[in-house]
């Protein structure tokens, strides 16, 4: 088995990457949503709320942590007849051309796991375009009016939008002259966090205050906007420091293949806090007139 | 099945009312009057057709790995139950499902996910059998972490034997080999759930994987 205990380690960053699945860990406290489990149910891409947040030891997919992959080798296993009972696996169909891919990660660590599959089903090529796709989708990075970090006054609208917007992102996979394509578009949505304030589904990458523009109680208003006025000043009554809110990019996952057939895969969010201060201007009534 | 014996034995120790449970013995309390009599049926009762409710917390380690370990044994016969025919998993009313969402807290929203991924499996005409070893999952209980009583985050690895096949049987894929994962448990009224389970990819397992 020297052979095969070298091959993990010989895999990484020479051959192929044909699945890009990251496998990300969580914190203990707060696990977040997982993105992306496999067949055993374990997540393998956990989506944070907050960029860089605290992860569990052992996972990957975060700043500084290992990614895995399964990578396509070249060795035919199949011609050492003691891979079947060392890893427990069923030989392919005698006629059919199979494709053998080990499960490695980036740190070098050898999971001794292995696997071989049917490169040319729709299924399989999508499920291979997916997994390189979603591992370049990016954590929302956030622009808002007033800046983020800066208290919202009661009253007057808040803007938010996403300044790494990408649109619809696509990959392609291609075996034996079938070719599927995955695509992901992206849908915005925004809580404020505010107590009573519903999920806001956004257009496009968001809403932008223009100064030079329509009033602010008018770009706020408009469809589609990505835009919340804060009825409640925070810190008062029981109520927190900040409105918890969150900004969230779903990702639709669809495929086509070249061969006729499309479908739907799981779809994939990508959160980042949004906390919110907001403050309460008194005014003062004088002679009629505000002051 | 040594664990699983395990298990019942502490499931058994914990009183004695249960203890006379675990006996199978219906002569255990022998009445001497009629009101006894009628007493000790009650509680016999009682006793028989009630399960369990309070595991340990975990003070230490070596007490909640039993209890661990059969969370784990019966998450990976849910799994299999519902990989068996992943279509399944769109129906949360499903027994294999039901059974694998009792294994979770009540408010997790981790199964979600799984579910899902299962469904669109399912959708896709992929199902999945047993390979060789005749079990696709087989998992055991390796480091445990003690966050707290009433929490725990252990090291799962888990042997795998399985094949992918389409809806006329013929094999698209097959998967085999050890993988390691991290799972955190949570003791909710008495019991411990699972709160989420993560890939890992430590080597931990690596020496069960690979032997010839």
């Amino acid at each position: 088995m020297t052979k095969l205990r070298s091959l993990p380690f010989a895999a990484v960053g020479i051959f192929s990457v044909l699945v890009a699945a990251t496998a990300a860990g969580a914190a203990p406290a707060d696990p977040g949503q997982c993105a992306v489990v496999d067949s055993q149910g374990y997540c393998v891409e956990w989506d944070v709320p907050i960029p860089g947040g605290p992860r569990r030891d052992g996972g990957s997919g975060s700043a500084g942590q290992p990614v895995c992959y399964w990578v396509t080798i070249p060795d035919d296993l199949a011609e050492d007849p003691t891979i079947w009972f060392d890893f427990d696996l069923a030989p392919p169909p005698a006629d059919v051309s199979v494709v053998w891919q080990s499960w490695e990660c980036t740190d070098g660590s050898a999971a001794f796991d292995f696997r071989w599959v049917v490169p040319a089903t729709p299924a399989n090529l999508a499920s291979i375009a997916r997994g390189r796709l979603v591992g370049v989708l990016p954590q929302p990075m956030l622009g808002s009016s007033p800046p983020v970090g800066m208290a919202s006054i009661v009253g007057v609208p808040s803007f938010v939008e996403v300044t790494n917007w990408t649109g619809v992102v696509s990959q392609s996979e291609c075996a034996a002259g079938l070719c599927v394509t995955v695509s992901a578009t992206p849908a915005l949505s925004f809580l404020p966090g505010e107590t009573g304030a519903g999920l806001i589904a956004c257009a496009g990458s968001g809403s932008r205050y223009d100064p030079d523009g329509a009033s602010m109680e008018e770009q706020a208003s408009a469809p589609g906007a990505c835009a919340h006025t804060f009825r409640l000043r925070t810190g008062a009554e029981g109520r927190p420091v900040a409105w918890p809110g969150s900004v969230s990019v779903t990702w639709t996952i669809s495929w086509t293949s070249s061969g006729g057939g499309s479908g739907s895969l799981p779809s994939v969010t990508r959160s980042s806090a949004l906390p919110r201060a907001v403050e309460e201007v008194q005014t003062v009534v004088v002679g009629g007139r505000t002051s | 099945m040594r664990r699983r014996t395990f298990v019942v034995l502490v499931i058994c120790g914990v009183g004695g009312l249960l203890l006379a449970s675990c006996s199978g013995d219906d002569d255990v309390a022998s009445p001497s009057t009629s009101i006894e009599e009628t007493s000790t049926t009650e509680r016999a009762t009682s006793t028989t057709s009630a399960t369990p409710t309070t595991e340990p917390p975990a003070t230490e380690a070596s007490t909640v790995r039993p209890f661990l370990e059969s969370l784990i044994d019966r998450y990976d016969v849910a799994v299999a139950a519902i990989l068996a025919d992943p279509r399944v998993a769109a129906d949360r009313d499903h027994e294999a499902v039901t059974d694998y969402l009792d294994l979770f807290t009540p408010s997790s929203s981790f199964p979600d996910t799984a579910l899902q991924f299962w469904a669109d499996e399912g959708s896709q005409g992929r199902f999945y059998r047993a390979g060789p070893r005749g079990q696709m999952y087989e998992s055991s209980v390796r480091s445990i972490e003690v966050d707290s009583a009433d929490q725990v985050t252990f090291l799962v690895c888990s042997q795998k034997s399985i094949v992918i096949v389409d809806e006329d049987g013929n094999q698209l894929s097959a998967e085999g080999g050890s993988s390691s994962g991290s799972v955190v448990a949570v003791r909710v009224d008495g019991s411990w759930r699972l709160r989420d389970l993560t890939r890992t990819t430590a080597s931990d397992c690596e020496t069960e994987g690979a032997q010839p």
